[in-house]
C-alpha cells in the first residue's frame, strides 16, 4: 500500500486538510530517534468511492527539502529516510502566498515525486471577489492542482482521486543536492511572474492583518495587550479552574467512602476496601482533579494558536528570553508550567530550534505547579498561623523564587549545551484568523487525554505502592497507627533518616518527601496519615480545613526521640525550599523521557533538580537553625 | 547601505520600501533568507521594532516576518 505524505510550509493548512481527509481516525507515531511527531491516517470511505483507500501522513511544515530545523529534519526524513514508501505527495500550498511556496513544488518533481498540488485558502480570494487560476498553474507547473477550501471541505474528494489517478513516478527517488542561491533566485522569480498571472497579489486580508499588528505589536500597547492576554489566561486555569477542580476531588472522596461503606469493614473486606478507596481511587482521583486545568490551558493555547496571536506573543517576548538561551516560543510553554510540568514539557514541541527546546523543558518543572499548592498551604499555614498576608507574601516570594532559579539555570546551561543544528530566529506572522471553535475544542481534548494517559499509569502505580508500603505487613491489625508504625514504609524510613536529618526532619517527613515523588500533594494526606491526623478528623466527619488544622495541631506536637520538636522555623523554611526546587514527579520526568527521547536527559533533570533542592534545603536549615 | 538593523534608529514608516542589497549571514540563515524570499534585489518594508533590543518585524510581498538584530544585521539594505 502506498503512503501519501502532506508536504508544505508551516500554516499553510496541511493539518486542517489531513483531518478533512482522515477524520479522526488518526494515530501519532514518531520517527525513530526523533522528538517530533507524524500524524497518519487512512482517506476517509466515501472521498474514494471507486479506489483503494490511501494512507496519509501529515510532516512537520517545511520551507524547502533543505532540513534548518529539527521538525524539518523529520519531514525530509520521512520523505527520503526509506522507512515510508512514499513516491506521490500532495504539496500543500497558500494560494494568498504562491509567490514564496512554488520553490517547493518544483523541488520535490526534481527529487522525483509524482506531486498533486493542493492550493488552500482560495476561499479568501473568493471573499473578496478573486478567483485563482488554478488551470493556468497546472499548465505551467505540468502538475495536477486543486483547489481547497479548507473551511468547508471543498476539493478533497478531487484530491484523492486526483492522487489515486497519478501515475507513480518512473525514476528512483533521491535527496536533492541543495540548490545554489542563483537558482532559487531565479526559480523565485518565476514563481512571483507566475503567481501574478494565477490570482490577485494584494489581497486586503493582508491590511486588516497588518491594521492589528500595528496595535498588537505596538511598544507599548502590544505589551499591555500581551499582558491582559497571559494574565486572563492564567487566570483561567488557576481560578476559573478551582470550582471544577473541588467538585472532582469531593466527587472522589465521595466514591472512597462509598466503596468502604459498600464492601463493609471486616477484617479482610477492610483491607479490600482501604486498598480500592485510598490505593486505587485515590490514585486515580490524584490525575483526575487536574483535569480541568489542563483542558482550560490546552484550551487557551490552542484558541491563540489559531487566531494567529502565538507567534506575535513569541516575538514580544524574544528579547528577554534571548537573555537565558530560550527564544519567545519558551513563554507559553513556561506559563504552563505555572499550572502543571507535564502538558507543558508537550507544549515545548512547538519550540522548533532544538537547543532552545531542551532548555524549557528543563527548567519548566521549577515553575510552581499546581500540585505544590496544597503543599504550601499546609507549610506557609504552620510558619505563619493567624498573619495571612506574610503567608501570601510568602507564597508570592516562592513563585517568583522558582521562576528565577529556573532562569537562572537556563542561562548557566546555555553556555554549557552545544547546539547540534544552528539556532535563528526567523518567525512568521501569519494571518489573523477567526478561531474556529469546534477545531479547538476538539484539539484541547485530544491533548488533555494525551496528558491523561501519560500520567494516569504512573500515578496509579505509584498510589497502590504507596499504600501496600504503608499498610503491610500488619494488614490485618485494626489500629492504623501501628499498622504504619511497623509497616515496610517505616522501616525504610527509619533507614534512610540520616539522609533527612540535616533538613531538620525526622523519618516520617522524608517518608512524606518520598512518597510525594508519585504527586507533589501526596505529601499532605502521606503527612496527614503519618502524623495520624485523619483519625480524629474522621471522627467528626472533617473536610480538607479541619484535617489542615488538626494535622498542623499534631505538627505542633510533634516531637525527635530526643524530644526536640520535628516542625521548626528552621525545618519548615527548608521544606519549602526543597519543594520550590525539587523535581517531585515522576510523571514529569517520564515525559519529559519520551518528548526529548532521552534517558540521559530525563535522569540528568532528576538528579540534577534534586540534588539542588536538597543542598538549599540543608542550607536553609542550616543557616535558620544556628 | 545600511543594515537592516540600523533601522531600529531611524524609525521609518511602514510604508517607507527599502531594497535589499545584500546578505552576508552566514550559510544557513542566508540560505533560509532567500528562500522565504528576502533575496538581493527585493524590496522590504519596516513594519514593527520591538523595544529593548527585541525582534525587527518586515513584510516582504505577503510575508510579515519577525528576526532577530542578529540576523537583521547581516541584510543590507539601500533605498
Ligand atoms: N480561510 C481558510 N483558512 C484555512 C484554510 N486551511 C487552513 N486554514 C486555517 O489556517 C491556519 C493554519 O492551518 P493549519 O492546518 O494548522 O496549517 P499547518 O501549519 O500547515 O498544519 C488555521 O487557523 C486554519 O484554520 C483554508 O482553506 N481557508
Amino acid at each position: 500500500m502506498s503512503t501519501v505524505a502532506l508536504v508544505g510550509p508551516p500554516n499553510s493548512g496541511k493539518t486542517t486538510l489531513f483531518n478533512w481527509l482522515t477524520g479522526r481516525k488518526q494515530r501519532v507515531v514518531n520517527y525513530p530517534g526523533s522528538t517530533v511527531d507524524l500524524a497518519m491516517g487512512m482517506s476517509l470511505p466515501h472521498l474514494a468511492p471507486n479506489h483503494a483507500p490511501i494512507q496519509f501522513v501529515d510532516t512537520p511544515g517545511t520551507y524547502s527539502l533543505f532540513a534548518k530545523s529539527q521538525d524539518e529534519e523529520v519531514t525530509s526524513l520521512t520523505l527520503f529516510g526509506g522507512r515510508y514508501p512514499i513516491r506521490k505527495i500532495a504539496v500543500v500550498i497558500d494560494s494568498t502566498q504562491i509567490s514564496r511556496q512554488i520553490h517547493l513544488v518544483k523541488q520535490l518533481q526534481e527529487a522525483g515525486f509524482a506531486v498533486v498540488v493542493a492550493l488552500t485558502m482560495c476561499d479568501l480570494h473568493e471573499k473578496e471577489g478573486s478567483r485563482v487560476d488554478s488551470a493556468l498553474l497546472e499548465r505551467e507547473l505540468g502538475t495536477p492542482v486543486v483547489a481547497i477550501n479548507g473551511v468547508l471541505g471543498g476539493g478533497v474528494k478531487d484530491l484523492v482521486a486526483k492522487l489515486a489517478d497519478l501515475p507513480e513516478p518512473q525514476v528512483a527517488i533521491e535527496r536533492l543536492q541543495p540548490w545554489s542561491a542563483e537558482k532559487l533566485h531565479s526559480v523565485f522569480d518565476e514563481g512571483e511572474k507566475l503567481a501574478r498571472r494565477v490570482g490577485k497579489h494584494d489581497l486586503k486580508v493582508f491590511n486588516s492583518t497588518r491594521g492589528i499588528d500595528r496595535v498588537l505589536l505596538h511598544p507599548f500597547f502590544g505589551l499591555v495587550f500581551f499582558f491582559i492576554i497571559m494574565f486572563t489566561l492564567f487566570t483561567a486555569i488557576y481560578w476559573a479552574a478551582q470550582p471544577i477542580m473541588q467538585l472532582v476531588d469531593a466527587a472522589f472522596a465521595l466514591a472512597a467512602t462509598g466503596v468502604k461503606q459498600l464492601i463493609g469493614n471486616g477484617p479482610v473486606s477492610g483491607a479490600i476496601s482501604d486498598f480500592l478507596g485510598d490505593g486505587v481511587i485515590a490514585g486515580v482521583g490524584a490525575v483526575m482533579v487536574f483535569v480541568p486545568q489542563i483542558f482550560i490551558l490546552f484550551f487557551g493555547i490552542s484558541l491563540l494558536e489559531d487566531t494567529g496571536y502565538l507567534a506575535r506573543a513569541a516575538t514580544l517576548v524574544d528579547r528577554p528570553l534571548s537573555l537565558v538561551g530560550l527564544n519567545g516560543k519558551a513563554f507559553v510553554p513556561l506559563l504552563s508550567g505555572f499550572a502543571c510540568a507535564v502538558p507543558a514539557i508537550m507544549a515545548a514541541r512547538s519550540i522548533n530550534s532544538q537547543k532552545e527546546r531542551w532548555l524549557a523543558t528543563f527548567i519548566i518543572p521549577f515553575m510552581t505547579c499546581s500540585a505544590r499548592l496544597p503543599v504550601y498551604a499546609l507549610l506557609l499555614a504552620f510558619l505563619f498561623w493567624g498573619k495571612p498576608l506574610l503567608g501570601g507574601i510568602c507564597l508570592a516570594a516562592l513563585y517568583f523564587g522558582g521562576l528565577v532559579v529556573g532562569l537562572v539555570a537556563s542561562g548557566l546551561l546555555n553556555l554549557i549545551v552545544k547546539a547540534k543544528t544552528p539556532s535563528f530566529f526567523l518567525l512568521e506572522l501569519p494571518l489573523y484568523r477567526r478561531p474556529k471553535l469546534m477545531v479547538v475544542f476538539r484539539n484541547s481534548l485530544r491533548r488533555t487525554k494525551a496528558y491523561i494517559t501519560k500520567t494516569a499509569p504512573i500515578i496509579l502505580a505509584l498510589s497502590v505502592a504507596l499504600w501496600v508500603l504503608t499498610n503491610f505487613p500488619h494488614i490485618r491489625s485494626q489500629d492504623p497507627q501501628t499498622r504504619l508504625e511497623q509497616s515496610w514504609v517505616s522501616a525504610i524510613g527509619r533507614r534512610i533518616e540520616p539522609v533527612f536529618a540535616p533538613m531538620g526532619v525526622d523519618w516520617r517527613v522524608g517518608v512524606g518527601l518520598i512518597s510525594a515523588f508519585a504527586a507533589r500533594e501526596t505529601f499532605v494526606s502521606s503527612m496527614a496519615v503519618l502524623f495520624n491526623a485523619t483519625s480524629s478528623v474522621a471522627a467528626n466527619g472533617g473536610n480538607e480545613d479541619s484535617l489542615r488544622v488538626s494535622l498542623i495541631d499534631r505538627m505542633r506536637n510533634a516531637k525527635m526521640p530526643n524530644g526536640a520538636p520535628v516542625f521548626t522555623f528552621a525545618s519548615v523554611a527548608a521544606l519549602l525550599v526543597f519543594f520550590m526546587l525539587a523535581l517531585q514527579c515522576l510523571s514529569t520526568t517520564s515525559v519529559a523521557y519520551r518528548e526529548m527521547r532521552s534517558s540521559r536527559f530525563a535522569i540528568l533533570q532528576l538528579v540534577s533538580m534534586n540534588v539542588l533542592a536538597y543542598v538549599c534545603a540543608v542550607g536553609t536549615y542550616w543557616v535558620l537553625s544556628r | 547601505m545600511t543594515r537592516l538593523s540600523d533601522t531600529s534608529r531611524q524609525r521609518p514608516s511602514p510604508d517607507e520600501t527599502f531594497t535589499i542589497i545584500d546578505l552576508s549571514a552566514e550559510s544557513v540563515v542566508r540560505e533560509r533568507l532567500l528562500e522565504l524570499g528576502l533575496a538581493p534585489g527585493r524590496s522590504v518594508q519596516v513594519l514593527k521594532i520591538c523595544p529593548f533590543g527585541g525582534p525587527i518585524v518586515v513584510r516582504a510581498g505577503s510575508l510579515s516576518l519577525a528576526l532577530r538584530r542578529d540576523e537583521a544585521d547581516h541584510i543590507w539594505l539601500g533605498e
